[in-house]
This record gives C-alpha cells, sequence and structure tokens, in this order.
C-alpha cells in the first residue's frame, strides 16, 4: 500500500469538460495499468470498476447505455453482482474503461474503486469466480489473485488509496 | 460575482446565529426552512441593497452601487440587512417553532452522531457513554421531530423520558458521568452536521422510483441500510476504518451530502452535481457551514 503522502494528486471534479475528463482518465488508467506487466500466456488484461455503494438502478442504466454508446457488447463488458448487494463493471478493453470513467464518476456512489488485473479469468468466466476475485483484489486476500493487479481508490471525488499485488 | 462567494463573506464575517438564520431562511420547507431563494439583480435605485418578495420567496442582492460594482462582502452585509430586517419580522412566530424543532432535532442528532463515532472507534472509556449518549440522540431526535411536526399541541413528545424514565435516568447517569463527552455534545464540531442531518436528511426522506424504499446490503458487505434517498452505515471494501453514517442523494442516487469517519474523526463531503463540491472531507464547523449553504442556495435554485 502507498503512504498518503506519497499518493499521486488525482482529483475528479464536478466541473469537468471534456478536455479535463480525458486528461484525468488518461492519469488514472496511467495509474493502474501503468506498471502491470503485460499479460503471460494464459492470462488476459481486465479492468473492473466497483462503485460503493451499488449505484441506483436508473443510474445503472444510464450507465450501462452510456457503455453501449462506446460500442460495448457481451464480449467487452460483465456485470458482475457482488455479496450483500455489492456491483462490479468489468471491462475487456481498457479504451472502454477510460472512455466510461467519466460516467462512473458521475454515477452517483462516492466511492470507486478501480482496478486493471492480469487475470486467469476472461469476461465469458463464472460470475462466482469474477466476483471471488475482484472480492479478493478488493479485500488483499493474495489466496483469491493469481496474476499481477492493480488499484486506486477514489472517496468523493478524491484519489485515497493506490494498492495491488506490486504495491 | 456567485453565491458561493457571498455565503463565504456572510458566514465568516457574521457567525453562526445569523448563519443558521440564513440556513432556515433558504432550506426547502419540507426541510424545516421558509423556502426563500436569493437572486442578484441591478435595479436604477436601491437604496438598501437589497429587496425581499415574500409571495415569491425571493431575496433580491443588488450587485452594483451608484459608481462600481459591490463586493461579496458588501452584498453578504446586505443580505444580512434582509435577514434581520424582513424575514425574521415577518416569520418571527415561524422561525421561533422552527428554531426550537429544528434546535431539538440539531441537539439530538449531534448526540447520535457523537455517540455513534463512540461506539464505531472506541478509545479507553469511552464506549459506555458513546451507547449512552446514542440512545439519548436518537430520543431527543424524536423529540424534535414531533414539535416540527405540530405533535402534541407543538410541545413534542419525549419517548425515552415519558416511557422510560428509568431508563431515561440510567442514561442520564451515564452522560452526567462524562462532563467531556457532555462539553462534546454541546458545542462540538458536529453542531453543523447536525442541522443537515436534522433538516435535510431525516425530513425529507423521499421515494426514489425504481428503488426499493428500504434497503439492506449497499456495500457488498454486512451492515447498511438505505431509507429512500439516505444511505446509512456502510463500510468502505477499501478504507478500513471509513464508515459512512449517511449519504444522501438526489433521485438519480448521486451522493450530495455524505458523513463519513476516517481516523476515527467525522468529515463532511458535499457536491453540487455538475457544478462544485462544497465540502471536500470538511471537518471545520465554519467550512461545513458554508458548504451546506451552498447546497441550500443552489438546490433552491434548481428547484429540489
Amino acid at each position: 500500500m502507498v503512504n498518503k503522502a506519497d499518493l499521486p494528486r488525482i482529483s475528479w471534479e464536478e466541473d469537468f469538460g471534456p478536455q479535463e475528463a480525458d486528461r484525468v482518465s488518461g492519469e488514472i488508467v496511467a495509474a493502474i495499468s501503468g506498471n502491470l506487466p503485460t499479460p503471460a500466456a494464459g492470462f488476459e488484461r481486465l479492468y473492473f470498476i466497483v462503485p460503493t455503494p451499488a449505484p441506483y438502478t436508473r443510474a445503472e442504466a444510464e450507465f450501462l447505455a452510456a457503455a453501449a454508446k462506446e460500442g460495448s457488447t457481451p464480449q467487452n463488458v460483465r456485470v458482475v453482482a457482488l455479496s450483500h448487494g455489492g456491483k462490479c463493471y468489468v471491462f475487456g478493453t481498457e479504451g472502454l474503461f477510460k472512455a466510461l470513467l467519466p460516467n462512473a464518476f458521475r454515477m452517483g456512489p462516492p466511492e470507486l474503486t478501480l482496478i486493471a488485473a492480469n487475470c486467469s479469468l476472461d469476461l465469458a468466466s463464472s460470475e462466482s469466480d469474477i466476483a471471488g476475485f475482484v472480492l479478493a483484489a478488493l479485500k488483499d486476500d493474495p489466496a483469491g489473485l493469481a496474476g499481477d493487479m492493480a488499484g486506486i481508490h477514489f472517496d468523493s471525488g478524491d484519489l485515497v488509496e493506490v494498492f495491488g499485488t506490486g504495491s | 460575482m456567485i453565491i458561493d462567494d457571498v455565503i463565504d463573506r456572510f458566514v465568516d464575517n457574521h457567525g453562526e446565529e445569523l448563519s443558521l438564520l440564513l440556513l432556515k431562511a433558504i432550506a426547502h420547507p419540507e426541510q424545516g426552512g421558509l423556502g426563500y431563494n436569493t437572486v442578484f439583480f441591478n435595479p436604477w435605485v436601491d437604496v438598501d441593497g437589497y429587496e425581499v418578495d415574500h409571495r415569491l420567496k425571493t431575496i433580491k442582492l443588488d450587485t452594483s452601487g451608484v459608481f462600481s460594482q459591490h463586493s461579496a462582502a458588501e452584498v453578504a452585509e446586505n443580505l444580512k440587512d434582509a435577514l434581520q430586517v424582513e424575514i425574521a419580522k415577518t416569520h418571527a412566530g415561524l422561525l421561533e417553532r422552527i428554531g426550537w424543532g429544528t434546535g431539538k432535532v440539531l441537539l439530538g442528532v449531534v448526540e447520535a452522531g457523537v455517540g455513534l463515532v463512540g461506539i464505531i472507534v472506541p478509545e479507553p472509556g469511552t464506549t459506555a457513554g458513546g451507547i449512552a449518549v446514542f440512545a439519548l440522540g436518537a430520543n431527543t431526535v424524536v423529540d424534535g421531530f414531533s414539535q416540527l411536526a405540530g405533535a402534541n399541541k407543538g410541545h413534542g413528545y419525549n419517548i425515552l423520558g415519558e416511557a422510560s424514565g428509568a431508563v431515561g435516568s440510567g442514561v442520564a447517569e451515564l452522560v452526567g458521568g462524562d462532563p467531556g463527552m457532555g462539553r462534546r455534545i454541546g458545542r462540538g464540531v458536529f453542531l453543523v452536521t447536525s442541522v443537515a442531518v436534522g433538516s435535510i436528511g431525516s425530513i425529507r426522506i423521499l421515494r426514489v422510483r425504481g428503488q426499493t424504499f428500504l434497503r439492506t446490503g449497499l456495500a457488498g458487505q454486512p451492515g447498511g441500510v438505505a431509507v429512500g434517498r439516505v444511505d446509512m452505515l456502510y463500510g468502505s471494501y477499501r478504507a478500513r476504518d471509513g464508515l459512512t453514517i449517511l449519504s444522501i442523494n438526489n433521485n438519480a442516487g448521486q451522493s450530495i451530502l455524505r458523513f463519513v469517519t476516517h481516523g476515527g474523526k467525522l468529515v463532511v463531503n458535499g457536491r453540487i452535481v455538475g457544478v462544485s463540491r462544497v465540502l471536500k472531507h470538511e471537518s471545520n464547523a465554519r467550512e461545513i457551514m458554508k458548504g451546506l449553504l451552498k447546497l441550500l442556495a443552489h438546490g433552491a435554485r434548481q428547484g429540489w
């Protein structure tokens, strides 16, 4: 885990225009996937957005509609239910993940955890396997993690934590 | 000039009591306020620097003098005059009733908030006091709400006091045994927090279309409950000590005001969606007051 003083200063402001949103989205992608090695054979790079608490039904529908506009298909996006009402959105491409970050921040929940991982899973894996991986990543449980993982956590728009297998 | 600058100067220059009066004036009636909207104007002739239209519930603030633009501090001064001369006079009886009811809610939530933090982030010797204060706080909240609702001919019901005298005295003894806790209850930095919780969160609990009114299990972990647009008592996946006490959402589920513990401290986050973040992990009472007033001022303009 990175000390608070060493955290990159990344904040998502309410009045971001398209340029600022694109710039900060780029910083976020760099912060989580910049230090990950190229996935080894049999592993796949996946991106995860975990809002806390789970978004309202209508907000989720708008988020998924935005994903569809950006070209999402069942092959590159997956919605995964976590235990106790949690939700996770999994993306198979960096471009789609990055394009949807502004929508993720607008979706509503005040906490947002963003993860990039080299997974032995893929978007066609079972929901319970993906949920198990996400929960292991969120809870720093090495037993549930196979492969490299990097994540950042935002609280009310401010980056407050960087974590991962290399931290 | 924007209203945020005027609010900053108002709170800095005129203190807590007038800030509370402003909060009551611009809060929505469902939140226990009078529902006035503040707007800027620039008349040809204006002696007072303000105009109040009680029928339209509008406080107009003049932004320019004869030779130059007014500063934010000057407009804040005119806002103070408008409140003291027009609002307080016209609504004296109503303000008195709202003030008393809100005061009870306010005190109650301060107690509940401090008690809750005492339980969640126990320090040596505070757990028993925390539990006691939490119980007393909830009771005071009920008392305040019933008074705001005009129950018992405006006198309110004190459930703990009337139905559970023995418990009440026990609680009082426990609380009385900890004068430090008592002082924190009365003068704590959570004073303004409690205004928000009392007048925004707890009164205006609305059903959200497409959402179950009462939900449990919010955040992927045990615990947490949502009532209408208010999410309560849920933990964070990552911030180990982060527990959201209350998060008040708009109809889209966007958190607009949130009280959360970090490092054993209660901090407040607030945002005007699409405009600005008015409270960033704030624990300073004066800054929290400014943020709440900005939220209310923008909320009134956007029609809630």
